[in-house]
């Protein structure tokens, strides 16, 4: 209950008298009564004390009450403090209506019945009294209110028996996304889920002053939150502080996966303490250095380090200690067995807020030594390779665009060559003799020739950049696509056998191209025998398919069938037989390009044969 | 200047005399300009407006690789302009590049010609050429 401090009652009067008879009147002993004679005097009083009322006389020199309590109403020290004006003996009106103009609380007029004042100045003190009272509980409680919703975790009020809520602070937005307010519809059973209700009210059964439990919720977004609720029992209420320890359950988990990492990590993972004690000891650590956990416990880490490398280990230990972290340097250790291994050594000062001395050091070792050998010779030849590769590349694009552009800018002046020896033939022909016009003929002849050659080499630069579009193709229907566009005469001279071929996954434009050269170079080489034939045929095994093409034509010797292959490599004259000799490298480059081989066996004057193997997928 | 009914866009003289004969040989009476670049062919563009020359003019052959600014640029600025955009393209080049053939459909070319090596075969393309884009084309319009 509120207790009333010792009231301090202040009198302003000009006359002594007056100030006498009222403090005669009013004094008890717990009461202070201060005066004061004049206006200013009275003013600084009430600025300096702790008043609780002030009467205050009207009719004064120099300062009259109105003035006084003017002043006295704009500090907000005093603003707050009673006044009781004491007007003289003849009742004006005026006076009373400026009194109250300047807030009085109320008025005494002279001469003073002595119960009205003592009664009055009760009231008046009471009064202030609540009011103060009132003004601090409010404090306290804007304090408390502040305290409560400036609480991250949430307090409230749920009602034992329902276990709804009843009162909640601001801090259910944070942890619930309910306002405040709609959370007082639900009950606590509404935010855990069913399996957890049973549980719950046998808590609400629970008597005793305090209960602790941590139980997990669903928020208003339906995520699972972790709370740890504590809960005093007061009555039928249950007055609650929930703390949300989402995190905490969250990070003790990961703690406890990274405890069974390390434990079954296949890389050393071991503290010491400052004096180089070990205090633990993973499994691989066991498997790395052959100690087992018993032992190295009861070690130093100096057993494992060789005796050269020593002094170095102790000062890397000292710069540890001070808080420097090693991130794999590389290093070498001894096992159990006395054997040097190669390691990466990596340390952490735990407890950095420690003193060095009780402080403990995190290490981690991996066992390189294998790695070291193998890693050396692997960095080596994938560098060459690499080297290889890029070499290659390049050269392979720089020769394909350097092709290609040739044998552009080539066709350009070859095309004005064959068109001006048309010209000077179509203008002047008249004017030329045989002789002239056959040396014309051989210009253009030559030109054309050439140009034959241009245009087979952009084939195959063509080649080399185009992407290989794989579908399944009917090779059979290939094969006969391309004899049937072969002139009939000639095609029934050349009499073409063909069996039946597997289809195959290639590119059918490019095998359409593969197809074309080997026909035309098998009509081609056995043209000249009186009796040619030609046989296509394939053999199936269970990862790819060999086609083959034979003729009884000219063949050649083995000798040259590497060279076959080769832009420009021709095996006959031109006399003999026409031709670039750039139609094999594009079928073997065709053929490389599915992932094929393709080879050629052949006997002068017998008959040759090309065969290439496609995989089957 | 005399009224043009032929543009021919075309850095390289041998394939430029090439053209303008088989040009000839299809009709002696169309009237061709010749020009060497790109620049040459801007400024043309630009002083177009000025020149009642280009009312007749029916057809551009223009040669993809030519110095300064390349034939796509040259197309662009044709497409670009309100007074050659409707006039039909030919782009005659050596290019047998797809990536040069979709550059100069994707903007705008009617044809596409590749130019033979063979003197006869280039003479009947380009009048093969100048048949549609000349007398079909202008006079079904």
């Amino acid at each position: 209950m509120y207790k009333p401090v010792k009231e301090t009652i202040l009198i302003v009067d000009d006359k002594p008298g007056n100030i006498l008879a009222l403090e005669s009147l009013l004094n008890t002993t717990d009461r202070r009564i201060l005066h004061a004679l004049t206006g200013n005097e009275g003013l600084k009083l009430a600025l300096d004390q702790e008043i609780d009322l002030i009467l205050l006389d009207i009719q004064m020199p120099e300062m009259d009450g109105f003035e006084v309590a003017q002043i006295l109403k704009t500090n907000k020290r005093t603003r707050e403090i009673p006044i009781i004006f004491i007007t003289a003996e003849i009742i004006d009106s005026k006076n009373i209506l400026k009194g109250y103009e300047e807030g009085a609380v109320d008025y005494l007029t002279k001469p003073l019945d002595p119960q009205l004042v003592k009664a009055k100045v009760n009231v008046l003190l009471r009064l202030q009294a609540q009011k103060k009272e009132l003004i601090e509980k409010n404090l306290i409680l804007e304090k408390y209110n502040l305290l409560i919703n400036n609480s991250a975790d949430m307090i409230g009020v749920i009602d034992r028996k329902s276990l709804k809520f009843e009162q909640v602070n601001q801090a259910v937005e944070e942890i619930l996304y309910y306002s405040e307010k709609e959370l007082l519809k639900y009950d606590l059973f509404y935010l855990h889920d069913k399996n957890n209700h049973q549980h719950l009210k046998k808590l609400s059964q629970q008597e005793g002053e305090l209960i602790n439990f941590e139980t997990w919720i669903f928020t208003k977004k339906r995520e699972q939150k972790w709370l740890h609720w504590k809960i005093r029992i007061k009555g039928e209420k249950w007055f609650f502080n929930a703390r949300d320890i989402t995190e905490i359950k969250k990070n003790q988990r990961i703690r406890s996966y990274l405890a069974t990492v390390v434990k079954q990590s296949n890389n050393a993972i071991y503290i010491s303490d400052s004096d180089g004690n070990i205090i633990s000891w993973n499994i691989g650590a066991e498997k790395i250095y052959g100690y087992s956990e018993r032992e190295a416990l009861k070690m130093k880490i100096w057993n494992i380090i060789p005796d050269i490398i020593k002094p170095e280990a102790s000062l890397l230990m000292q710069k540890i200690l001070k808080g420097e972290r090693i991130l794999d340097l590389e290093t070498k250790r001894i096992n159990k067995f006395g054997k040097l291994i190669d390691v990466l050594y990596s340390a952490t000062l735990l407890d950095e807020e420690k003193k060095s001395t009780e402080s403990s050091i995190a290490i981690t070792e991996r066992d390189i030594t294998q790695q070291n050998i193998a890693e050396e010779r692997i960095k080596k030849l994938n560098q060459d390779l690499q080297n290889n590769v890029a070499q290659l590349e390049f050269s392979n694009q720089e020769l394909e665009s350097f092709s290609y552009s040739v044998s552009h800018d080539l066709r350009a002046p070859l095309r004005a060559l064959y068109g001006y020896a048309q010209i000077i033939e179509e203008d002047f022909g008249m004017e030329l003799s045989n002789e002239a016009q056959k040396y014309l003929n051989n210009i253009k002849r030559n030109a054309q020739r050439m140009g034959v050659l241009i245009d087979d080499l952009l084939n195959l630069s063509r080649l080399g950049r185009k992407e290989v579009d794989k579908n399944r193709v009917d090779m059979l229907r290939i094969v006969n696509e391309v004899i049937d566009s072969v002139d009939i005469k000639i095609r029934e001279k050349s009499n073409i056998l063909v069996d039946q071929l597997p289809s195959a996954l290639v590119d059918y434009t490019l095998f359409r191209q593969v197809w074309e050269n080997l026909i035309s170079n098998a009509i081609k080489y056995s043209s000249k025998k009186n009796q040619p034939a030609i046989h296509i045929y394939a053999e199936e095994s269970t990862d790819e398919i060999t086609y083959h093409i034979e003729d009884n034509g000219v063949g050649f010797k083995m000798d040259y069938a590497d060279k076959l292959f080769g832009v420009f490599q021709r095996l006959h004259s031109d006399q003999e037989f026409e031709g670039t000799g750039v139609g094999l490298a594009i079928v073997k480059r065709i053929i490389n390009k599915h992932h094929g081989k393709i080879w050629v066996d052949s006997q002068e004057g017998i008959g040759t044969t090309f065969s290439f193997t496609l995989p089957k997928n | 200047m005399e009224a043009i009914d032929i543009l021919l866009v075309e850095d390289n003289s041998s394939d430029a005399e090439l053209s303008l004969r088989a040009i000839k040989k299809y009709d002696q009476d169309l009237a061709v300009l010749h020009l060497e670049d790109g620049e040459k062919v801007l400024d043309f563009i630009k002083n177009s407006k000025e020149q009642s020359v280009i009312n007749s003019l029916k057809l551009i052959i223009l040669d993809l690789k030519i110095p300064k600014i390349n034939g796509i640029e040259v197309l662009n600025h044709f497409k670009e302009s309100s007074r050659f955009k409707n006039i039909p393209i030919v782009m005659l080049t050596s290019s047998m590049e797809e990536k040069d053939i979709e550059a100069a459909f994707n903007k705008g070319v009617s044809s596409y010609l590749v130019k033979p090596m063979i003197y006869e075969e280039y003479i009947k393309m380009i009048h093969e050429m100048l048949q549609y884009w000349i007398d079909y084309y202008h006079n079904s319009k």
